[in-house]
């Protein structure tokens, strides 16, 4: 579950500002953000996932209050309770499939690589159908299955919410409607919150809760 | 194919006889000597050594049966100290068995003579002839009878008087069928036997004392197993007849039946062997039946409860064994020379193999034991194997905190890791043997079965941690027990040579920066998991402290090693009696230790630290002149202790670039080694010492002796 309680964010020398009284995101619910360039959907990502500190207010993360913990504990927050997807796929060239998959537990000394984490990316390669490109480098991945490739690395660590900005900004129709669905079934067999920032109104009905940002202005 | 192995372990363990022929006799120097040897039927070599004393020689001729006559001239031969007369003789009877051998002339002398007669037939006899009983009959050889009748009490008596088999038997009997006990009192009578003729062959020396706490500690321990473990009997099964195997075989190394078998011939040496293992034998099936009928006849008595009997036996057992301990206590010289690093990477490696199962377990412990045998054989044989004791010390550190974090390694790399260090063990335990105790292979030999046991009682107590339904406390206790001990031996063995080390170094102007320390002990705490408040409220599990403790371990076994730099702090302060004394004897340390090392390059870089340039090459040449002076030739000098004994008032001004002038007395105490004898000698000094500093560090600028006393220390215990 998700609590924000009266956020107030500005960036230094900007006139920019954002502001949000109330937003409570259930565990149930799976959530599109929208609004026009600039008017701070990415910012309100940065925020629920502890990148940025608000001025005023606290921001809940399935009761850990983010604006309590220090840079290196919000880490260590995000490393273990969020799942964080973005436009770009940011997979490492020379790692292959399988390797970038499991990359967040060779870098993290929070996280322990084991044969139940192993066992783990190969069930997710397999869910979003990539069981036979595990030894694959990205540079022979097409776009939609990069973005799967980000989508289990994302996903390795088992989040408790799943934080996506723009995700299908760069994918064609059939890859958008398939990393949709990936995401949105995700969301529901384990019941945790779906936020999905997007400026492509054809997706909204695949969400159960669309959220103008505008609306906090 | 277990059992296959199992005969494969027993065979290694007899490869390790192999390795040690050859005479082992201690170098042993008698003034006077009459040496008679059987060189062809009938044909006698006579040498007899005479000392000399204020330039005269002793009046004595040697007295030789009447049926023998000289068939050549004597050849005399000797020097300044002694004079010594060579001639063959030739005896008519067949064997001077009853014939009377002797020395005329000691009469009115306060001399002893080593008497020494060996014939063809493998009879030899030693005897101290002195003036008041200068003759020896030379006694005939015994019936069948008479040797059968010797061998077997002899083997009983051994037995029976063996107060630690007692409470072995009384802990163990009851564990056993009848059949393995029988094979088992067999295969203890077979190896006795082969135990004893090994210590006859100076192959295998185990020192009594060792023998009877090693049985009382396995007594103990099988006693707690059997109390805690109901199970006992059936793990205990298929160790048992190799467990008697090597008891026997200790039993047999221990005891020193030499002066009956020298006499006897070759063959009858043989058949008194045997025979002995027969006594041995009955002697066994006696002292069972004995246990047997004790336990029996407490059996009769109503309420009788064996857990309460075998907590009584227990609390004898520990009663007696803290006697023997108190043994050493008293006399810590009779500790097995046993080093101490090798006795932790036994203790630590059994237990690391006790987490095993089955075949692999079987397979490291030959893997081990293999590496650890051939690891001796390359130490005796003079092979280097580079670093072995850092190697051991890595290998204790890394198998200790695996142990304690409950990892386990592939058993490939697991076994791998057995062979390298087991041979770097075997390569260390037999370079530090070999130059500090006399009898060296033999003794090593005799070491290697006391580190079998405490490596099978070790490999049995971490596997019974693993099988008995233990509370989690108690196993931690348990398993906390049997690390400490070796981590406790390891880092007291670091003090001790470490710190004095740097101090030593330190008071003359040096100081060593342990870089590899240094930067371990930077990754080690750097990796050091960090468990916050946020990994908590996450409910994350805490991570693992193993490559830390790890990187920490590593930073204390490198601390010796390091960059050696002229101490910026060392401040050169006018001297007093009490320092200069503590500065001098600290520069002659650096000095006569700085020979201990066989590489010139090595000695000289070690000698600069101390003594000036200018010194250097007369300090190298008059020091090596004098330590190995007296000595014969092949005798290795290893110096352990510098003493100021006393120290003058300065003669010079106290003026530390031009140099102090102090009349001293010091003492050298040096280990020799020759011919696997160990001795030890003081050469006490007189002279004066000058020190001056050159660049910021103390060193010996001039030396000027005056007199030189050199004593032999008698080193029984060695």
């Amino acid at each position: 579950m998700i609590h924000c309680k009266e956020i107030l964010f500005k960036y230094p020398n900007s006139e920019f500002k954002l502001e949000i009284p109330q937003l409570r995101i259930e565990s149930t619910d799976r959530i599109a953000i929208v609004g026009p360039s600039g008017s701070g959907k990415t910012t309100l990502i940065n925020l629920l996932s502890g990148i940025l500190n608000p001025m005023k207010g606290d921001i809940f993360i399935n009761n850990i209050n983010l604006t309590e913990y220090n840079k290196s504990d919000l880490q260590d927050i995000r490393i273990v309770q969020m799942g964080l997807i973005f436009q770009e796929f940011r997979l490492i060239e020379y790692l292959n499939v399988f390797e970038n998959i499991i990359v967040p537990f060779r870098i993290n000394s929070i996280l322990k690589l084991t044969n139940e984490v192993r066992q783990r990316a190969s069930e997710l390669a397999k869910m979003v159908g990539l069981e036979d490109k595990l030894l694959k480098f990205p540079s022979k991945l097409s776009q939609g299955e990069r973005q799967r490739v980000a989508i289990c690395r994302a996903l390795i660590g088992q989040p408790k919410v799943l934080l996506c900005d723009e995700p299908t900004a760069n994918l064609d129709p059939t890859n958008r409607d398939n990393i949709l669905s990936i995401l949105k079934n995700y969301s529901l067999n384990k019941k945790i919150p779906l936020v999905v920032i997007t400026h492509d109104e054809s997706i909204l009905p695949n969400f159960n809760r669309v959220l103008n940002i505008e609306e906090f202005k | 194919m277990e059992s296959k192995i199992k005969h494969l372990f027993l065979l290694t363990i007899g490869l390790y006889f192999l390795f040690g022929t050859g005479s082992l006799r201690a170098d042993i120097v008698y003034p006077s000597k009459l040496s008679v040897v059987e060189i062809n039927p009938g044909i006698f070599e006579i040498t007899f050594i005479l000392p000399i004393i204020n330039g005269k020689v002793l009046k004595a001729q040697p007295q030789l049966p009447n049926s023998c006559s000289p068939t050549s001239e004597p050849i005399i031969t000797g020097d300044n100290n002694s004079k010594i007369v060579r001639y063959i003789i030739k005896c008519d009877q067949l064997s001077l068995d009853g014939e009377q051998i002797g020395i005329t002339g000691l009469m009115g002398n306060t001399i002893d003579i080593l008497l020494e007669v060996s014939f063809l037939n493998g009879r030899e006899f030693k005897v101290k002839l002195s003036p008041a009983k200068a003759f020896y009959i030379i006694p005939t050889q015994p019936t069948f009878l008479e040797l059968m009748g010797s061998a077997l009490s002899r083997g009983i008596q051994l037995i029976l008087h063996h107060f630690g088999l007692y409470l072995l038997l009384l802990v163990v009997l009851p564990l056993m069928s009848v059949k393995r006990w029988l094979k088992s009192v067999l295969f203890f009578a077979l190896s006795f036997g082969i135990g004893q003729w090994l210590y006859f062959n100076e192959v295998l020396v185990i020192p009594p004392h060792v023998l009877t706490l090693v049985l009382l500690i396995c007594a103990f321990l099988l006693g707690i197993i059997q109390l805690t473990n109901p199970n006992t009997k059936l793990h205990i099964k298929p160790y048992i007849s190799l467990f008697f195997s090597i008891v026997g075989l200790m039993i047999g190394g221990s005891i020193d039946l030499s002066d009956k078998l020298l006499t006897l011939e070759s063959i009858n040496k043989t058949l008194f062997l045997f025979e002995l293992s027969i006594g041995v034998f009955i002697g066994l099936g006696l002292m069972a039946l004995l246990v047997l009928s004790l336990v029996n006849v407490l059996k009769m008595f109503k309420g009788f409860n064996w857990s309460f009997f075998l907590i009584f036996c227990l609390s004898l057992i520990m009663g007696l064994g803290l006697r023997e301990l108190s043994l050493f206590y008293a006399m810590p010289q009779l500790i097995p020379q046993i080093p101490v690093l090798t006795f932790m990477y036994i203790l630590i490696s059994g237990g690391f193999n006790g987490k095993l199962y089955g075949k692999n377990k079987i397979i490291s412990a030959l893997a081990l034991f293999g590496a650890f045998g051939v690891g001796l054989l390359i130490g005796y044989t003079g092979l280097e194997f580079i670093h072995s004791g850092l190697v051991v010390a890595v290998t204790i550190l890394v198998l200790s905190v695996f142990l304690v974090f409950k990892k386990q390694l592939n058993i490939a790399i697991h076994i791998g890791i057995l062979i390298v260090s087991g041979l770097a063990a075997g390569h260390y335990t037999a370079i530090l043997l070999d130059s500090t105790i006399s009898y060296a292979i033999a003794k090593s030999v005799g070491f290697s079965f006391i580190l079998a046991i405490i490596y099978m009682v070790m490999t049995y107590l971490v596997a019974m941690t693993r099988e008995i339904a233990l509370s989690k406390l108690t196993r931690k206790t348990l398993l906390i027990m049997l690390i400490v001990p070796p981590i406790v031996l390891g880092l007291l063995a670091l003090i001790n040579t470490f710190i004095p080390n740097t101090i030593l170094k330190a008071s003359i102007g040096y100081i060593t920066i342990p870089v590899f320390s240094i930067l371990l002990i930077i990754l080690g705490l750097w990796s050091w998991p960090r468990y916050k408040k946020i990994h908590k409220t996450m409910n994350l599990q805490k991570k693992s402290s193993f490559y830390s403790v790890l990187f920490i371990g590593l930073a204390l076994i490198f601390l010796p090693y390091g960059m050696t730099i002229n101490n910026p702090w060392n401040k050169q302060k006018n001297l007093n009696t009490l320092n200069a004394k503590e500065i001098i004897g600290n520069i002659l340390t650096t000095t006569y230790t700085a020979f201990n090392n066989d590489d010139e390059e090595i000695l000289f870089e070690k000698l600069s630290q101390s003594v000036s340039k200018d010194l250097l090459d007369d300090v190298y040449l008059d020091s090596r002149r004098r330590l190995t002076m007296g000595l014969r030739e092949g005798s290795v000098v290893t110096v352990e202790k510098v003493k100021i004994e006393s120290l003058g008032e300065p003669e010079t001004s106290n003026d530390t670039e031009n140099g102090i002038t102090y009349p001293a007395q010091w003492v050298v105490t040096a280990r020799v080694k020759h011919l696997q004898h160990i001795h030890y000698r003081n050469n006490k000094y007189t002279g004066s010492i000058k020190i001056s500093t050159e660049d910021e560090v103390w060193k010996i600028s001039d030396l000027t002796l005056v007199s030189e006393d050199r004593t032999v220390i008698a080193a029984s215990n060695l």
